[in-house]
């Protein structure tokens, strides 16, 4: 049999229904474009947020860098990473000496660092943002920032000045006039460092195979953990080496997997709502659909009809969608980001043309899915059936004789007569809030969860910046009581805790803890000689001066919780046992449990060592010496007239700026403010939130796009399920159910609606939360809900599910009279 | 003397489509009495259901007056309309217009429940019965033939026991012996339960098995406002 040529009235038909239909395909339209916006925006919101976070963490670490080998390495270990396939660049970085002194400060804490060519030229230059000069050639030239010259208390010096320094490398303490060669600004923990040349380096006892640090990167941006564990077992490192992998490289590949989980949820989101309003459009038209069957029209055709007015209304959907997109996140976002103020630098929202492919991909799919069963639908009845033909009914209405409960059971009835819309409102709706749930946990979190360091017990803590290594004299009282009781008065402030201090003298004896720990030390200092240093220590025992750090109970609660909680609480407020402070290597275990002796000008004391705290919260001081941690009531017993230390101050509320700027105002007016050296909670917020260089803006514009997306959804589900409703309220209402009673009817179904979606979020939806922020969880810091945007979301929600079916209501009935609208469907 | 309980004053009704107005109703004066059954009668588009729709409160007057029980529904809004018709009325429309989210039960209850009043489980029963539905009361609309979905959309306008029943053509879908079964059961309740029975048909036979016979012609009662027009 020849086939028809009937191409030409198939779509001709098609094109006119669409056209006399706008309304209804307007919606369809909406829909795909809406679903091809959303797949389009969370891929590039993805993928930006993986490139973002590579480009954070190089410039917290300050340069980039994936793989790091510390401890020194061999030309072996460095060809075998040069000749991974894997690995993109390598670089060479090392230290080589400590800043003591300039003429302009006596207590400048400041290094000097050597990097090679690849180190500065390629893994350090994405993170600077201006060089003034150049890298040092000569032996006596510098690179500095404006930070390290601060320190140095020369601020004013530029590019080609000279510059008077005291430093210590492994051949002895020195003092030198250095020509700076440049000054570099950007990111980075390394801004109060100098950089010297290779010649310098070479000089100061230092070499590559002991104390140099290699630095790869990964070409790929992720790497799975047995990449990492490959390339550490190639390297064949020795026990002294150390092999670390940076947070992000280590997650990379969980991060990538949850942002294409999370897109996983918006494809399925986008596809339960293109079938569901494609079933809408088709199952609609059965009666139509019915009669051009009655005329003559063939399945196929019908199919091939169905076919075309989809592809028609896909295809420009999907390209709208895609533009939308585009223009969003590409154009509007940074524009108005840029309106705000808000610096943008040059880490905006990125083009991938892989997302433009992958969302087209995508949202063509869940046409082509979607329209199957409604096709299904339409096809398989009869054009008799099809007169007559309504959506199924599976539901039975329940007796109920209370007309308070009427309306919650016709409301609950209504959910449950199309399960499959149902559920595509529940999940469009949960997925926005989950989506916008999630984000804002991890923009909330974003730098605490990266970078803070979280064990820090305090808001802001305040030194005392005056000790003098081997002077024992050295120590003045930069905080006093008046100061500290200034502070207290402060606002804001939930709690001051101050640690007390009084230089201490160890007794020296041969294989005693002090010979011990005078053997560590020189064993750091490669210019000195242990025999002779011990010697010294005998003669000028004051010279290597120690500290006694006396904290109060609470702090000790905090500091004995970071040890596991080994220390008898009685014992070290008694003063029977102490914690020492070392922030080196490993103190060898038989040293803890030891008793050692100690003096306090001529008086001889005796503390056991229950623990060791290998961190510096209590004070990096200067002395060669060790510190012991003691309670401040033994402190007290001890001498009458204890040095403050530190101040740790927690805040009401942590990163409050106003309490913060309190603070800073009246160290500044301290006449000790030269001598006090400050550590703010919040200026390393900045620090991290520079860094991230708008990623927060632009996080929650986008969370807050994808809500509307999801809010949109739902305005669109629901505006074409009441379209299908027209004739049920019209009947209710010839019937005498008043506009009110419909009205009351409504708000039950959107509360209904809402409180669905929202039990989900809470539910499934804190579980996904949870697990996406575990997984880019780097600092390990514990789960906490960002809970009023929450609470602003689901309010947002409840608004907009009971609004929409109620003006949706008000717009089908208009002012039209019952019979008007019941004659329609005659 | 029986009471009027349906009139109407110089009732006129016209629409607006495109360019054109459409006079549907032109002026019509008439009055039923309480407990009677009289079915209106004329050509297709000559105003009978607007007529019925202005009476039921679905549709207003252009000019004119409805008073039913007393009451001139011009002056009600659209809360009291709708009380007005779930208490007073007991609508059958030809397209049966069932709701069809629910099954039969519940459609015919849906206006006792709309007031809140408990149902009179054997009065309902009774309809069940006499109107050969008791055992479609699971089933939905949809799966119910037309005879039976007019026999579903009678039980519910009766379930409220209202004073007046209007029926638009309730046998227009039906075979000719389901007709009269369903107008002879209408009857029967009607009187039984002192109900007004206002039938729209355009079948002769169907419309003399009323009390009185009114013919609607453009729009205007023909031969009188409120005459038997052709009983014999």
């Amino acid at each position: 049999m020849l086939a028809n040529n009937n191409r030409q009235i198939i779509n001709k038909l098609a094109k006119n229904t669409v056209r006399t239909n706008k309304r209804q395909f307007s919606i369809l339209f909406v829909t795909i474009m809406l679903s091809a916006f959303m797949l389009f925006s969370v891929f590039t919101v993805g993928l930006t947020y993986l490139d973002l976070s590579r480009l954070q963490n190089s410039r917290l670490y300050g340069s980039e860098q994936d793989i790091v080998i510390m401890n020194g390495f061999t030309t072996n270990q460095k060809e075998t990473l040069i000749n991974n396939s894997k690995i993109e660049t390598v670089g060479v970085l090392s230290y080589c000496g400590s800043v003591k002194s300039s003429d302009m400060d006596s207590t400048v804490n400041a290094a000097f660092l050597w990097g090679d060519e690849t180190y500065w030229e390629s893994q350090k230059s994405p993170i600077r943002t201006e060089m003034d000069g150049y890298y040092p050639q000569k032996e006596n030239e510098l690179l500095a920032t404006e930070e390290v010259l601060a320190e140095c208390g020369k601020s004013s010096l530029e590019v080609g000045d000279n510059l008077s320094i005291t430093y210590e490398d492994n051949t002895g303490i020195h003092t030198k006039v250095f020509v700076i060669s440049g000054i570099w600004k950007g990111y980075g923990t390394d801004k109060e460092n100098f950089y010297v040349s290779e010649d310098f380096y070479k000089q100061t006892g230092y070499d590559l195979e002991s104390s140099g640090i290699l630095q790869a990167k990964f070409k790929s941006n992720y790497v799975t953990g047995k990449t990492i564990e490959n390339l550490k077992d190639s390297l064949k490192l020795s026990s002294a080496q150390v092999f670390q992998a940076t947070d992000y490289i280590e997650k990379s590949l969980t991060i990538l997997l949850a942002v294409f989980g999370l897109g996983f949820i918006i494809c399925l989101s986008a596809y339960l709502l293109i079938y569901n309003i494609l079933y809408l459009s088709v199952s609609g038209k059965i009666r139509y659909y019915g009669l051009l069957q009655t005329l003559g029209m063939t399945k196929r055709q019908l199919v091939q009809l169905i076919k075309k007015q989809m592809a028609v209304v896909g295809v420009t959907g999907i390209i709208a969608g895609i533009i939308l997109g585009v223009t969003i996140s590409l154009t509007l976002i940074p524009h108005v980001i840029k309106v705000l103020g808000i610096p943008l630098g040059n880490t905006g929202l990125h083009f991938y043309p892989k997302t433009l492919v992958l969302s087209a991909l995508v949202s063509g799919i869940a046409v082509l899915c979607g329209v199957r069963t409604p096709i299904h639908i339409a096809t398989d009845v009869t054009p008799v059936e099809a007169t007559k033909y309504r959506d199924n009914i599976e539901i039975t209405y329940t007796k109920k004789n209370r007309k308070d409960n009427l309306y919650w059971h016709m409301a609950i009835n209504q959910l449950g007569k199309n399960r499959k819309r149902t559920i595509v409102v529940f999940l469009s709706l949960a997925t926005s809030l989950i989506v916008f749930f999630c984000l804002t946990t991890l923009i909330d979190s974003q730098g605490k969860r990266t970078v803070y360091p979280n064990y820090w017990n305090a808001d802001f803590i305040v030194y005392n910046d005056t000790q003098i290594t081997d002077d024992i004299s050295s120590l003045q009282s930069a905080i006093d009581d008046k100061f500290v009781s200034d502070i207290k008065e402060t606002k804001g402030l939930k709690e001051v805790h101050t640690v007390k201090g009084v230089p201490v003298t160890f007794p020296y004896a041969k294989n005693s803890f002090s010979d011990f720990w005078i053997k560590s030390y020189t064993e750091l200092k490669p210019y000195l000689s242990y025999s002779e240093t011990a010697l010294e220590y005998q003669q000028n025992p004051e010279k290597y001066y120690g500290m006694i750090k006396g904290i109060d109970e609470s702090e000790f609660d905090y500091l004995n919780g970071t040890l596991g909680n080994i220390i008898d609480k009685q014992d070290f407020l008694n003063g029977k046992t102490a914690i020492l402070q070392y922030a080196g290597f490993e103190i060898p275990e038989k040293w803890i449990g030891s008793t050692i002796p100690f003096s306090i000008g001529t008086e001889r004391q005796e503390i056991v060592i229950g623990a060791v705290n290998y961190g510096d919260y209590y004070g990096a001081t200067a002395n060669i010496g060790a510190n012991l941690i003691i309670s401040e009531k033994y402190m007290e017993s001890l001498t009458a007239n204890p040095y403050i230390l530190s101040l740790n101050i927690k805040y009401e509320q942590s990163y409050e700026v106003e309490t913060e700027n309190k603070i800073k105002n009246r160290i500044e007016s301290s006449l000790y403010s030269s001598d006090l050296l400050c550590l703010s909670k919040y200026d390393d917020m900045k620090i991290i939130q520079d860094s991230q260089s708008g990623m927060y803006e632009i996080g929650t514009a986008i969370s807050l796009l994808l809500l509307l997306v999801g809010m949109l959804n739902y305005i669109n589900t629901m505006a074409s399920s009441m379209q299908n409703r027209k004739l049920t309220f019209s009947i209710m209402e010839s019937v005498g159910m008043s506009r009110k009673q419909i009205r009351k009817l409504l708000i039950r179904e959107g509360i209904l609606y809402a409180t669905g979606s929202v039990f989900i979020t809470l539910t499934i939806g804190i579980g996904i939360t949870y697990f996406v922020f575990q997984s880019m969880n780097y600092m390990k810091i514990s789960f906490t809900l960002p809970v009023f945007p929450l609470i602003y979301a689901i309010l947002l929600v409840m608004i907009i599910c009971i609004l929409t079916p109620l003006i949706t209501y008000k717009k089908l009935v208009r002012n039209r009279s019952i019979v008007e609208r019941l004659r329609e469907f005659e | 003397m029986e009471n009027i309980i349906v009139k109407t004053k110089s009732l006129k009704k016209y629409y607006e489509v495109g360019t054109h107005t459409v006079v549907a109703l032109n002026g019509v004066d008439f009055e039923v009495k309480e407990r009677e059954f009289v079915s209106i009668i004329g050509k297709s588009g000559c105003g009978k259901s607007t007529l019925l729709h202005m009476l039921g409160g679905l549709d207003s007057p252009t000019s004119g007056s409805v008073i039913v029980d007393g009451i001139n529904l011009s002056e009600m809004n659209q809360e009291q309309l709708a009380l007005f018709r779930r208490r007073k009325i007991g609508f059958i429309f030809q397209q049966y217009n069932l709701i069809p989210d629910l099954n039969v039960y519940d459609n015919i209850l849906f206006p006792l429940e709309l007031d809140g009043v408990k149902a009179d489980k054997e009065f309902v029963q009774g309809l069940l019965k006499t109107l050969h539905i008791v055992d479609k009361t699971e089933m939905f609309p949809s799966m119910l033939s037309g005879g039976e979905q007019q026999r579903v959309a009678i039980a519910r306008a009766l379930a409220t026991k209202p004073a007046i029943i209007l029926a638009d053509e309730p046998t227009g879908n039906l075979d000719t012996s389901s007709s009269h079964d369903v107008i002879g059961l209408l009857k029967i309740v009607a009187r039984e339960y002192q109900q007004t029975l206002i039938v729209i048909t355009h079948d002769l036979d169907i419309a003399q098995m009323a009390d009185r016979i009114v013919r609607l012609q453009d729009g205007k009662l023909v031969g009188g406002s409120d005459s038997d027009v052709s009983k014999q």
